[in-house]
């Protein structure tokens, strides 16, 4: 039986509207997330699903409740100390792809990598795989902007998962591709999640949702109960 | 790190490439701000912070006597002087705390010729133990001893190594020639080595007793052999600051007790590192203000170069952020930030340093140029420690322009920033600084503009000086007669016959002669009136005098008010006599004539005569804008009858042509003894072929 990674209790979001007025994104979300999960978070537009996203991977400080990633309590540790562990554990993939366009795409592998303490060494080592890994090593000195969509949401996934993490963030990880890139997307995460890589995603796509094991669905910041298994 | 740190500067150079715009401005802007700083850093390193290159130069100290009761200016602002000979021997005997002490006379005019080929040099009257007291020896011949010094003793002279060269064709045999000093036999004993012209800018040095013996207390009295020497020492080891000042200070008081007749004002001393009594505290104070004003331009770059900067804040608010969610630190998004502005730091420090090259060049030659120039040992060059200022200014202009941006740029929501449409925080925040620093701007440009409008009004103010004549009609040159060319009476007739000359010629409409230097500096002091008692000195009232021949007040159209002009004949030794101006009248005489009344100079070693007042005159600007008394109240005696006859005068024209007649006229008189002159200042180098 695999082990809880997340777990998250009354974790609520929100933004103050005036005087002891607040405005909820999310409230009360309990949710326990297994290791080696593919969990899809689907709902309307203004749900809170990035918002729920950008918590679980540590952009996002501003919630109350408590939020356990294995057996670390998050909501208790420090800015510095979260941002070690978001580090150590978790990739994330945007829908803008967020490459950055000053930097070749060697260079965007290698970004993730220099903020970490990999040697010189082992980050050109690390890059090289990732790069014969999504076969892109014909690319590598190519800008983002020489890029199609595809091949930059390929170079953003190989970018999320080149420092190793055990968890992989996604939000709406296709929303900008045509369907056969969104498939080629899907297909890699699949194969990263059966190689033992936990994955959440954000999704509108009914499709996609279905490439994994769970569906969390998000009403006006409130999870829905019924999760579904697609 | 380093390998991060380079690839932050590959980085940063990439990105300023891509915006050319303000790789261009931020450039432009810094490097002016860098090169103006690194030029007057230069000019503050040259003049105050590299010093003297002798041995141990830490340890050489300048000596003077102080009156507490004068002002900063009569007691040299501070540094003191020593009045005479004899109080320099009287100290040198006395202290305990020097190894060594020399007294010297610099900038002094001597005449040398060599195989009849007669040449002047700015020399120094010095002591046999000054160049033993700097470290420095001859590297041909040998040093001055005690024997060279004394009075009476054969005259000796050591070249500078660049007449050696120049004039004395590097002759290795020059040691042990006869030549003619100041018009007579002197021997070269020595050679100094190159670039040594201490301590202004010498060219040759002779003993000071030897011209000037010291004059035994009860015998001093005003003239040309009461020389007063400048007096320096090199401290023992493990003597202090504290301790010289506190024994020379002892000194001065037992001297004053001893010597009251000479000494009693001078009660207190004043030991300062010899630097400092080279480079007035005055030019020290504006060439550190020079920098500290300059750096304020600098940091108006720098601002102007961070408000640039926060323009590019927002631009990249999305990219910071996408690096934070890819796992960087506030303080490595702000160190890739502060890299970037250290690149564009870099490359104006490096624009800064061409423009501080081709600055401190074009300063040098100004310099160079003075009339005046300055020590030959302040260089204006850009040496390591200079580099290593820019390199200091160049990191504060990065912190300056660049860690504020960078700051606010890493404080951005991350999260927010990477939703689509996300903005976050960071414009506004930037937006309000952007606006504070434009009114901080603002503020010391406008600060700086008011400090140099006023500069600039003081520099106007002075050239629309009143100075009592049209300056612009009268044309002057400087004469000197050589030491020993001339007998007292001999040059008296000389200036007479001279005057004679001038006035004979149709081209001037009057001539006349005056001691005022460049007819800005006349002499001035303390003097006493007929009827008062002053029962202290400071109750004598200060005022300016100048020794004139007649019609000096007509070349310089001044009506007589009351009484007389001088005649060519007065003198001293008829009847003493001056002329006051209108503003001395009023301040002694108000409403009534100052017509036979009296005045003398005040000086306690030599009793001065009381000169009969037999005529007044209108103020003038005695000396110019340097006057720092309250009125111009001053007196006039006759240059021709002083004295003892003066050495030196300045002529004054007033010419019927144009200026090209006056040069014409001038070496028509004065033939063949020119080395060089301008309009205002014609320098008679070999007089006496002036009497032939």
């Amino acid at each position: 039986m695999n082990s809880t990674m997340i777990k998250l209790k009354n974790l609520e979001r929100s933004y103050p509207l005036g005087k002891e007025k607040f405005f909820y994104v999310l409230r009360e979300i309990n949710l326990d997330i297994e290791e080696g999960d593919f969990v899809s978070v689907m709902g309307p537009s203004g749900a809170g699903k990035s918002t729920l996203l950008h918590i679980l991977g540590m952009h996002d400080h501003g919630w109350q409740g408590e939020y356990f990633l294995g057996e670390a309590a998050v909501h208790h540790l420090k800015p510095k100390e979260r941002a070690t562990l978001r580090n150590e554990q978790i990739g994330f993939v945007f829908q803008q792809y967020h490459l950055l366009d000053d930097l070749t795409v060697y260079e965007n592998l290698d970004i993730p990598l220099s903020y970490r303490r990999y040697s010189k060494s082992e980050r050109a080592a690390l890059v090289a795989d990732t790069l014969d890994r999504f076969q892109i090593v014909g690319k590598k000195d190519l800008y983002p902007r020489q890029l199609s969509g595809g091949q930059q949401q390929l170079v953003g996934v190989a970018r999320a998962i080149i420092a190793e993490p055990r968890l992989l963030l996604a939000d709406e990880p296709t929303g900008n591709l045509h369907s056969s890139q969104g498939e080629e997307i899907m297909e890699l995460f699949r194969k990263l999640n059966d190689e033992g890589m936990t994955i959440i995603q954000v999704t509108h796509s009914e499709k996609n949702a279905s490439y994994g094991k769970r569906i969390i669905q998000l009403r006006d910041g409130w999870v829905i109960p019924n999760n579904s298994t697609p | 790190m380093f390998d991060s740190f380079f690839q932050d500067i590959r980085v940063g150079l990439r990105l300023l490439f891509k915006d050319k715009t303000f790789c261009f401005l931020a450039v432009l802007v810094l490097g002016l701000g860098i090169g103006a700083a690194t030029t007057q850093f230069t000019v503050v390193n040259g003049v105050v912070l590299r010093g003297l290159s002798f041995p141990h130069s830490e340890q050489l100290m300048s000596v003077g006597l102080l009156d507490p009761k004068a002002s900063d200016q009569n007691n040299n602002f501070g540094l003191g002087f020593i009045p005479t000979a004899q109080d320099y021997e009287d100290l040198k005997n006395a202290q305990q705390s020097f190894a060594m002490m020399a007294g010297y006379l610099n900038g002094s005019t001597i005449n040398v010729s060599y195989k009849n080929n007669p040449q002047r040099y700015t020399g120094g009257y010095v002591t046999e133990d000054f160049f033993k007291i700097l470290g420095v020896s001859p590297i041909l011949g040998r040093d001055f001893t005690a024997e060279d010094n004394k009075p009476g003793a054969e005259k000796v002279a050591i070249l500078g190594h660049e007449i050696w060269k120049r004039d004395f064709n590097a002759d290795p045999n020059i040691i042990g020639q006869s030549v003619r000093m100041n018009g007579k036999a002197a021997t070269i004993i020595g050679v100094m080595p190159p670039n040594f012209k201490f301590p202004v800018s010498e060219e040759l040095w002779t003993p000071l007793y030897n011209q000037f013996p010291p004059i035994p207390r009860g015998e001093l009295r005003i003239g040309p052999n009461n020389a007063a020497p400048s007096v320096m020492g090199r401290l023992k080891p493990g003597v202090t600051l504290d301790q010289v000042n506190a024994e020379f200070i002892g000194l001065a008081r037992r001297l004053a007790q001893e010597y009251p007749k000479t000494n009693q004002n001078f009660t207190s001393a004043s030991v300062q590192p010899l630097l400092n009594s080279m480079i007035g505290p005055q030019f020290r104070q504006t060439v550190w203000a020079m920098l500290a004003a300059v750096i304020l331009v600098l940091l108006i770059a720098c601002v102007n170069v961070m408000n640039m900067q926060f323009g590019r804040v927002a631009l990249r608010a999305k990219e910071l952020a996408i690096r934070g969610a890819l796992g960087a630190t506030r303080w490595r998004l702000v160190r890739q930030m502060l890299t970037e502005s250290f690149v564009v730091a870099g490359l104006g420090a490096i624009a800064g340093i061409l423009l501080a090259f081709w600055a401190v060049d074009m300063f040098t030659r100004v310099t160079s140029a003075l009339s005046n120039p300055l020590p030959y040992w302040v260089q204006f060059t850009i040496d390591g420690r200079a580099l290593a200022f820019t390199v200091g200014i160049t990191l504060v202009a990065t912190i300056a322009s660049g860690l504020l941006p960078a700051l606010i740029s890493a404080h951005g929501n991350a999260a927010e920033m990477m939703k689509e449409g996300g903005r976050g925080n960071t414009s506004r925040l930037a937006n309000i600084i952007m606006r504070v620093l434009v009114i901080g701007q603002i503020a010391l440009t406008a600060g700086l503009l008011i400090a140099a409008t006023l500069q600039i009004k003081s520099i106007r103010n002075q050239l629309k000086l009143n100075y009592g004549y049209d300056e612009n009609a009268v044309y002057t040159a400087r004469m000197a007669l050589l030491e020993g060319a001339y007998t007292e009476d001999g040059r008296r007739e000389f200036f007479k016959r001279a005057v004679r000359e001038l006035r004979a010629n149709s081209q001037f409409e009057v001539a006349a002669l005056s001691d005022r230097f460049q007819m800005t500096f006349a002499g001035g002091g303390q003097y006493e009136v007929d009827g008062q008692n002053y029962l202290i000195d400071r109750d004598r009232p200060r005022g300016n005098y100048e020794a004139v021949s007649d019609d000096y007040f007509s070349a310089l159209r001044l009506k007589i008010l009351e009484g007389r002009d001088f005649t060519i004949d007065d003198a001293d030794s008829k009847q003493p006599i001056a002329i006051v101006n209108a503003s001395f009248a009023r301040r002694h005489w108000g409403n009534q004539s100052a017509l036979g009344h009296q005045v003398r100079i005040f000086n306690p070693g030599q009793p001065q005569p009381w000169r009969t007042i037999v005529g007044v005159v209108p103020d003038t600007l005695m000396q110019g804008p340097f006057d720092q008394q309250t009125d111009n109240a001053g007196f006039y005696m006759p240059l021709l009858g002083a004295q003892p006859a003066t050495q030196f005068c300045t002529i004054i024209v007033r010419p019927r042509g144009g200026q090209n007649s006056l040069i014409r006229i001038c070496q028509s008189i004065f033939p063949a003894h020119q080395r060089g002159y301008t309009m205002r200042s014609l320098v008679a180098t070999e007089s006496s072929r002036i009497c032939s």
